[in-house]
């Protein structure tokens, strides 16, 4: 009755590992743009959303399109992927979006190359078996990252309005 | 059932944006957010890992059980968290504690009762110590973005 599952370490748990130091490390170095605490809300947002999605998708439930990495269980490599790996792509869109604040053609361009380097990492996963797909293919995640990027915008206004909120109007007792 | 879930969510957030007394969007989001992702992962694991709970497969029913689990719940707890930091005293937020996690336990009974998910391996110490985990977590969070607001610095 295990909590998390680990069948091998290979080269599809390596790219997890790397892909979260790298990103962490990117995290760590980049100059702070949104303050802490609404840095933090953005983080919970997208982890929320990425467990989601793959709950919806990729779990044993109705639909099962896809695999990740070994087991169709819930491997403990899923969630450092969906917790961090996912979470800290999608706050530098949303970093990317906000500090440029690109209009019209280069907005454009900025969204579809977020969309292709998705793309091009989620092709790479699956070369590395982390992605094991049943009736699914990058054509249907190209989809899914569109409406995925279009969240992460959406969320980004809410969770700024809401902050700016904040700010005015909780003291600082507590 | 659907709709059943659907009023429910409806209810809390009437309950929440109409009579909150505290807790501002801002922090009643993260707690939200942070709730159904703690939610999710233990889904996850006590359903697919451990297999102690069954979700049905039909896409209806499976939705029902998603849902509950990703909004009814973490806007349960957020009703939870306004309630507990209106309290005043000691007593108070225990007295507050110890209620919201027999209410969230009750819910997964009754749940269960309406086929949204049928237990396997489920006891009734499982569902407290879930309960009592996120709602420590959540307090928890609470506090850490206070630290953030007030002195956190990347």
């Amino acid at each position: 009755m295990p909590y998390f599952t680990l069948v091998n370490f290979d080269e599809n748990e390596w790219w997890v590992i790397a892909g979260f130091f790298l990103l962490l490390s990117l995290f760590l170095l980049v100059p702070r743009h949104f303050p802490p605490v609404l840095t933090f809300l953005l983080l919970l947002f997208n982890a929320q959303l990425a467990i989601s999605v793959d709950i919806i998708l990729g779990s044993s439930f109705p639909f099962n399109f896809y695999d990740a990495l070994d087991t169709e269980k819930y491997e403990f490599f899923d969630f450092i992927m969906d917790s961090f790996n996912y979470t800290l792509i999608g706050y530098f869109f949303m970093y990317c979006y906000d500090k440029w604040k690109l209009r019209r053609f280069l907005w454009v361009f900025h969204f579809l190359t977020w969309i292709g380097l998705s793309l091009l990492l989620e092709w790479i996963s699956h070369q590395l078996h982390v992605y094991h797909y049943h009736n699914w293919h990058l054509g249907y995640s190209a989809v899914a990252y569109f409406f995925i990027f279009i969240v992460y915008i959406i969320y980004l206004k809410i969770g700024k309005l809401a902050y700016q909120y904040f700010r005015e109007t909780k003291s600082m007792k507590n | 059932m659907f709709w059943i879930v659907c009023i429910l969510i409806f209810t809390l957030l009437t309950i929440f944006i109409w009579k909150r007394k505290n807790l501002t969007l801002f922090e009643g989001l993260a707690i939200f957010l942070l709730s159904s992702t703690i939610n999710q992962n233990i889904l996850n694991i006590v359903t697919v890992n451990m297999k102690l709970i069954r979700i049905p497969k039909e896409v209806n029913e499976f939705f029902e059980a998603f849902v509950y689990r990703t909004l009814v719940i973490p806007l349960l707890v957020v009703i939870f968290l306004d309630i507990y930091t209106h309290s005043k005293t000691m007593t108070g937020k225990i007295i507050v504690i110890v209620f919201w996690i027999i209410l969230l336990t009750s819910f997964e009974y009754i749940v269960e009762h309406l086929s949204i998910f049928h237990f396997i391996r489920w006891n009734i110490w499982y569902s407290l110590m879930e309960w009592l985990f996120v709602i420590i977590a959540s307090l928890l969070c609470h506090r850490f973005l206070y630290y953030l607001h007030t002195k956190g610095s990347r």
